[in-house]
């Protein structure tokens, strides 16, 4: 299957027009690089982008030292992993292209490649050093920001449309068909030029780089390149909620009439539980994020052919809807790092686990409802029962993302329990459980999905098993508690 | 609420050794030690999440359990706590009140906390986007959002400036405790103690060296006068430092009382 998932895209690269793929996935595909490309800037962007170790940002920013020579090594660092997944891309965005470059890269594959390679890493480059500059700039980076989730959002939704609509894609086709080495290479000395030009003004801001910045986003890449090392997600997204939140001023809001028209026992657990109904109110960019990225699967659908596709729509889905209710988690993981306020709180830890799986369940429902709905809606999967499969599965992936926010924070000093490989440390196997949780919740959607089509007993199947597994999660949570309280 | 006898180790480290406490209902304690003379291990374990090895615990008529019916009973200020994401500082404070409905007892309402605590120019705030010493300010304010019968403190003047750490000891003196509750601090601030009216219990090497309350203090205490160690199991290294109760009793410098939790009480309500 692995074979099969690599071999799609660079199987086609020699491949002549004929060899069973249509304009519609080169153009997804290329939509799936663009849409890479600018999550690889956010990507950067969040660890700096221009950032030292917490060593020498601590030690030798703040000395005598020339700013410059201070500053060369980890630019130029970034600059040589920008290029290189740059590269990389570009070979990437040519594999996926090349069956429809009719006077190119089946006869010169070796010039083709290099200019691709060439291409994409002047662009990343370009893009990378562009962040740097903005760096110091207030404001710049959220801008920037913004501009990369627009153009991500922007390709990935006309890679779906072109899928579904060949009014959209057939310009596009036809602009492969006329490409020639000449294009190419023009295309490609374009993004070498502009990523030299960036360069000269990196190098020449360097020396008045402001000190405050390098050390407030060294610290911060730190401490993400740790959390990162470690796929330690709820630290990741802890980092990246408190930035969010860093510095905002927010009216105060009454809590809703209805909280307190609750009968007596339930009213603290629902109240507790819409604090994450409220945050979500208050990051409208962070849902329509996500509803954005329900197109991801069908891009997915449309880019790869054969067993690989499907494989791959299954799990892109499997994680956009464990992802998905993860969003709905956030007190959840707060308590569960640090439940000094949960107890001044004083609620019920069961009534307030089985309160807070309705928002997963609903994001993740939600969620797989939309992306089950374009995959159909685009025909990589037949029929139309599809969003309500989407819709049954959503509490079996919640069940997951509750438990990944219910799982205590990793330990980098563990030492692991010994396996056949060598000390393995304990989170691999908890994290890994909590996905596995979720593939047994969404059993009979992905079972559909991977054999391509779905019926009243798939939906049946699907309703029975979201039920048991996010019923018998919760309560195995709520008697586990019980039990490491009388303890 | 009844201490009697109670043993907590660490491994081989022993914190507290025969510890014995007894806090009438509305009373204010104060436990006082050095670093590590094991103020808050007292404290976890009164609030049932530390299990002592040995002797026997009842607080609320009860042992204490780490249940949502003994936390809506106790309050309990620790460490700074997490705030929950993208809720202002009043709505915590509403939270806070909301979850304990129907308030049934003595609490203050949060626009009253708000105005007490010194943040209202600052309510609509994110709390982790508060000083340090704010966000105690709200920790507090929380614990005295919701009614509760028993309130645990540790070290609760930490990051206060002076004069809101006299606030937050007529507070209790005349708020909380005033109206039944218990209090039981650790503190490292005997003026806060004092003005609080609270009873002070000095541990030191993990047992109780003093009981009863402070009538003079000298303005500059010595913190590191050398003792004998009576705790079993202690390394060398620990026995030089952290005995400075003890010593500072023998050496005469302060005068006390000894064992007059019956004027506790005159003292409160003369305050």
């Amino acid at each position: 299957m692995l074979g099969d998932f690599l071999d799609a895209p660079f199987s086609r690269l020699t491949a002549g027009a004929d060899a069973g793929s249509t304009p519609v996935q080169a153009e997804a595909g290329i939509a799936l690089v663009l849409g890479a490309a600018a999550g690889l800037v956010v990507l950067v962007q969040a660890l700096g982008p221009l950032a030292l170790s917490p060593a020498d940002a601590s030690w030798l920013l703040l000395t005598p030292l020339a700013r410059r020579d201070v500053l060369r090594r980890p630019a130029a660092a970034l600059a040589g992993v920008a290029a290189l997944a740059g590269g990389l891309l570009g070979a990437l965005a040519l594999a996926m292209a090349g069956p429809f470059l009719p006077h190119g890269p089946h006869r010169a594959v070796g010039a083709w490649l290099a200019l691709s390679i060439a291409g994409g890493a002047g662009f990343v480059l370009a893009a990378v050093l562009l962040a740097v500059l903005a760096q110091p700039i207030p404001g710049a980076r959220a801008r920037l920001r913004l501009a990369c989730a627009v153009l991500a959002a922007v390709v990935v939704a006309a890679g779906v449309a072109g899928a579904r609509w060949n009014a959209l894609s057939r310009p596009v086709a036809s602009w492969f068909a006329h490409a020639s080495t000449g294009v190419l290479g023009g295309v490609a000395a374009c993004a070498v030029a502009i990523a030299c030009v960036a360069a000269v003004l990196v190098w020449r801001m360097l020396p008045r780089f402001p000190a405050s910045i390098a050390v407030t986003d060294s610290a911060r890449a730190g401490t993400t390149l740790m959390a990162a090392a470690f796929l330690n997600v709820p630290l990741l997204t802890w980092i990246a909620e408190d930035s969010y939140w860093h510095g905002r001023l927010l009216p105060s809001r009454p809590w809703p009439r209805f909280l307190l028209s609750l009968p007596g026992r339930q009213q603290p657990a629902v109240a507790l539980a819409w604090v994450d109904w409220r945050r979500l109110g208050r990051r409208p960019a962070l849902m329509i994020t996500l509803a954005a990225s329900a197109l991801i699967p069908a891009l997915a659908g449309a880019a790869f052919t054969g067993r690989a596709r499907s494989f791959t729509v299954a799990a892109v889905l499997l994680a956009g809807a464990i992802a998905a209710g993860l969003q709905g988690t956030a007190a959840t993981r707060r308590d569960t790092s640090d439940n000094t306020l949960y107890r001044l709180l004083g609620v019920n830890a069961g009534k307030a686990v089985a309160a807070r799986a309705v928002l997963p369940a609903l994001l993740s429902a939600a969620w797989l409802m939309i992306a089950l709905a374009l995959l159909a809606a685009v025909g990589v999967l037949p029929g139309w029962l599809w969003p309500l499969l989407g819709l049954t599965a959503g509490p079996g992936a919640a069940a997951a993302a509750l438990r990944i926010a219910r799982t205590g924070a990793i330990d980098a000093g563990e030492q692991g329990v010994d396996s056949p490989m060598g000390p393995m440390p304990t989170w691999i196997g908890t994290r890994a459980f909590s996905v596995l949780v979720g593939a047994a919740g969404c059993y009979p959607m992905l079972k559909a999905v991977l054999a391509g089509r779905v019926h009243g007993g798939s939906l049946a199947g699907q309703l029975v098993v979201s039920a048991v597994v996010l019923g018998g999660y919760l309560m195995l949570t709520i008697r586990m508690t019980a039990v490491r309280r009388q303890q | 609420m009844t201490v009697r006898g109670i043993r907590v180790a660490y491994g081989k480290f022993v914190v507290l050794e025969d510890v014995d406490l007894a806090v009438a209902e509305g009373e204010i304690v104060a436990v006082t030690g050095v670093n590590g003379a094991g103020k808050s291990t007292l404290l976890r374990c009164l609030a049932g999440l530390r299990r002592p090895a040995a002797g026997s615990l009842s607080v609320l008529g009860g042992p204490p359990r780490d249940d949502a019916g003994f936390w809506r009973e106790v309050a309990l200020v620790t460490d700074l706590p997490t705030w929950y994401p993208g809720l202002t500082v009043r709505e915590h404070l509403e939270l806070v009140r909301l979850t304990h409905q129907p308030l049934t007892g003595w609490c203050l309402p949060t626009a009253e906390l708000i105005e007490v605590f010194g943040l209202p120019s600052r309510a609509d705030a994110m709390p982790m986007n508060l000083s340090s010493g704010q966000r105690q300010r709200l920790s507090l304010a929380a614990a005295l959002a919701r009614p509760s019968r028993l309130l645990l403190l540790d070290e609760p003047e930490q990051s206060l400036d002076a004069g809101f750490r006299q606030v937050l000891a007529g507070l209790l003196r005349t708020g909380y405790a005033a109206h039944g509750g218990t209090v039981v601090m650790a503190t490292h601030d005997f003026d806060f103690a004092e003005a609080a009216g609270a009873r002070q219990v000095v541990l030191s090497d993990g047992q109780v060296a003093a009981a009863g309350q402070v009538l003079w203090l000298p303005s500059a205490l010595p913190t590191a006068l050398p003792s004998a160690s009576r705790r079993r199991g202690r390394s060398s290294a620990s026995a030089d430092v952290g005995t400075g109760t003890t010593g500072i009793l023998s050496a005469s410098a302060w005068c006390w009382r000894a064992s007059c939790s019956g004027t506790s009480s005159t003292r409160r309500s003369a305050g």
